[in-house]
């Protein structure tokens, strides 16, 4: 193993070198990269600062200005926050957790008890001595027989 | 610590150990999460299996590749949008429809070989869902009916085809109010019910008096039987503490020690009765019967031999089970592939040759075979002289939830709803213990079906192109 002081010994200078281009100096690059090949114009949030956004910084500020444009919520010019109900947009269709409630309802819920009139009329054996009959004749044929009975 | 202390702590592990398996299968009430995720998994079996009956009736499918391909899209499809945590659920059995004196595993994998459906013929319309293992299994014989023209069907199906479908639905009607017989507590009126226990010898003498009636017989591998999580009797699997009955066995490698019984019968314990919060499955087929002696079973009247059922001459296996108890190295660059696939995409259930993604995966699959990782599920035809037997098969899975309103109740995950076919057989049943167990209001007990809901069928390669076809 070399020394510490050995010449082939990679120096620390140049590790820091390395480590230093991490987070902030990153994320800057990126997105001035992103921007030389878009616009050219630098992106940058409300407040004057050198600080660029994170993607991930991005993405929550795009939800949340969603949410509130869903939800009528304005940022005014002295920087209160109010609840517009009337600016509030109409939700299309119903939401993701309703929705996922609701296609939860349909798979699990169990049916109501049938009746045990009902089941025995589902069950619809005839055992009189004729011999035994199960199911019934198709939706079409009934369908049919009544046409032709109406006539 | 000292030696006794050790055998103390293992057996408390032990019993630790064994008490959380029974919870895995223990199902607390109806909406316990075990149970929630056997009705979602009866829900879409039962969903599946109604829309592929309403299609062969209405004539819009009658290729039977296409009937399984739609059965098994849509079955990957329904269990792909709930419990997103789970990542065990799906196919518990691949569509087959088996067609006449077919009786198992007719899945075909080519559209241009398949058997197209047609009037009069029996079709047996088998699939499974699990949901983490937790399986619903079902099975609907129905009776293929012309529609045009509409008025031909002024008369429901007689003979034979009346037969075996009366005595089959009727069998399974019997055993699942038997069952539920089962729930009866103490200061409800049993009355007759309550003399005797239920079993599964009870289980085998109603179901054997219901063919009687019929004059028709039990086909070997009809079974009423508990079933578990990952475990619905799998060829593959040695269960232990099976309770129910089994009319001999199917496979061929069962079947090899003893032709007429099998080993699946001395697996299973017939003297234990169901208990509360168990799932259990009646699987039972019949088929008609040429009324020679040597066609049956030397020690059971009421079933036939073994020798009737033989493997199909021209189909081949489509359908696969993983014996995870083997291991090993394979040489052939298509077996490994479709073994790591298998690995890591299948599950202990079987699953269908078409499932299957891996670049030359029939080559791979038969070189899995040959080694007996994999086991086939052969295609099985009843066979007899004169003539050929026509065979039924009614498949239902029931679960016995504890209720603290009525002390248990019988929730039916499948086959509960579907309406059988229009038949009429001539004979009828006359035994007044199997006329009170199919008359539920006497028998008292509380049956809750697990019913359909609406799926949207996909249009199939051949539709587009004709759709495209009319367009131009």
């Amino acid at each position: 193993m070399p020394s510490k002081n050995s010449i082939n010994k990679p120096k620390l200078a140049v590790k820091q070198s390395r480590k230093s281009m991490t987070g902030q100096k990153r994320a800057t690059k990126r997105i001035a990269a992103d921007n030389f090949k878009s616009r050219g114009i630098i992106k940058a949030d409300s407040v004057m600062h050198s600080r660029a956004l994170s993607r991930k910084q991005e993405r929550k500020n795009k939800r949340n200005s969603r949410y509130m444009a869903q939800h009528g919520i304005v940022v005014e010019e002295n920087g209160d926050v109010v609840m517009k109900i009337d600016e509030a947009k109409d939700i299309v269709g119903i939401s993701r957790t309703q929705l996922k409630k609701e296609e939860r309802q349909r798979l699990f819920s169990v049916d109501k008890v049938a009746g045990i009139e009902d089941v025995l009329i589902e069950m619809d054996i005839a055992s009189s001595g004729a011999g035994t009959t199960l199911g019934g004749p198709p939706a079409a044929v009934v369908a049919a027989q009544a046409a032709a009975a109406a006539q | 610590m000292s030696d006794t202390q050790e055998i103390m702590l293992v057996d408390a592990e032990q019993q630790q150990a064994g008490e959380s398996q029974d919870l895995k299968n223990y199902v607390a009430s109806v909406d316990a999460p075990i149970a929630l995720k056997y009705i979602a998994a009866g829900r879409i079996a039962q969903s599946v299996v109604s829309v592929l009956v309403r299609e062969i009736s209405e004539q819009r499918l009658s290729n039977v590749f296409d009937i399984c391909a739609v059965g098994n899209y849509l079955v990957e499809e329904e269990c792909g949008k709930i419990f997103k945590n789970v990542e065990e659920k799906g196919v518990a059995n691949p569509t087959c429809v088996d067609v006449n004196n077919c009786i198992w595993g007719y899945s075909p994998v080519e559209r241009e070989n398949a058997y197209v459906l047609t009037n009069g013929d029996i079709a047996k319309i088998s699939l499974g869902v699990h949901i983490d293992g937790y399986s619903s299994l079902v099975t609907h014989t129905l009776v293929v009916l012309p529609t045009v023209p509409v008025l031909e069907q002024t008369a429901p199906t007689t003979g034979v085809v009346a037969d075996v479908v009366c005595a089959t639905h009727l069998a399974t009607e019997a055993v699942v109010t038997l069952l539920g017989t089962t729930l009866q507590h103490a200061g409800t009126p049993s009355g007759f019910f309550g003399a005797r226990k239920v079993n599964g010898l009870r289980i085998k003498e109603v179901v054997e008096n219901v063919a009687k009636a019929f004059k028709v017989k039990i086909l070997p591998g009809s079974q009423v039987r508990r079933i578990k999580r990952f475990l619905v009797g799998q060829d593959t699997v040695h269960e232990v503490d099976v309770k129910g009955y089994a009319w001999g066995a199917l496979s061929i490698e069962e079947a090899t020690d003893d032709p007429e019984e099998g080993d699946l019968k001395k697996l299973i314990d017939s003297e234990a009765a169901p208990e509360l919060g168990e799932a259990w499955v009646v699987d039972l087929a019949m088929c008609s019967f040429s009324g020679l002696q040597a066609d049956l079973n030397p020690r059971n009247e009421f079933q036939v031999s073994r020798r009737t059922i033989k493997p199909h001459r021209a189909l081949k296996p489509t359908i696969f089970t993983r014996d995870y108890s083997k291991s090993l190295s394979m040489k052939l660059k298509s077996a490994r592939g479709v073994l790591t696939e298998i690995d890591n995409r299948k599950s202990v259930f079987p699953f269908h040759l078409s499932a299957l993604e891996t670049e030359g995966a029939p080559l791979g699959v038969a070189a899995l075979v040959k080694m007996g990782i994999l086991s086939p599920a052969t295609v099985f035809t009843v066979q007899g002289a004169p003539g050929t037997p026509v065979s039924s098969r009614t498949r239902t899975t029931v679960l016995l939830a504890p209720s603290v309103k009525y002390g248990g109740e019988l929730v039916r995950l499948s086959g509960g709803e579907i309406a059988p076919s229009w038949v009429h057989s001539e004979y009828e049943i006359t035994d007044a213990e199997i006329l009170e167990l199919l008359d539920e209001k006497r028998a008292g007990v509380r049956v809750r079906n697990i019913g359909a809901v609406e799926l949207e069928v996909p249009a199939l390669e051949g539709e587009e192109e004709d759709a495209a076809m009319e367009i131009e």
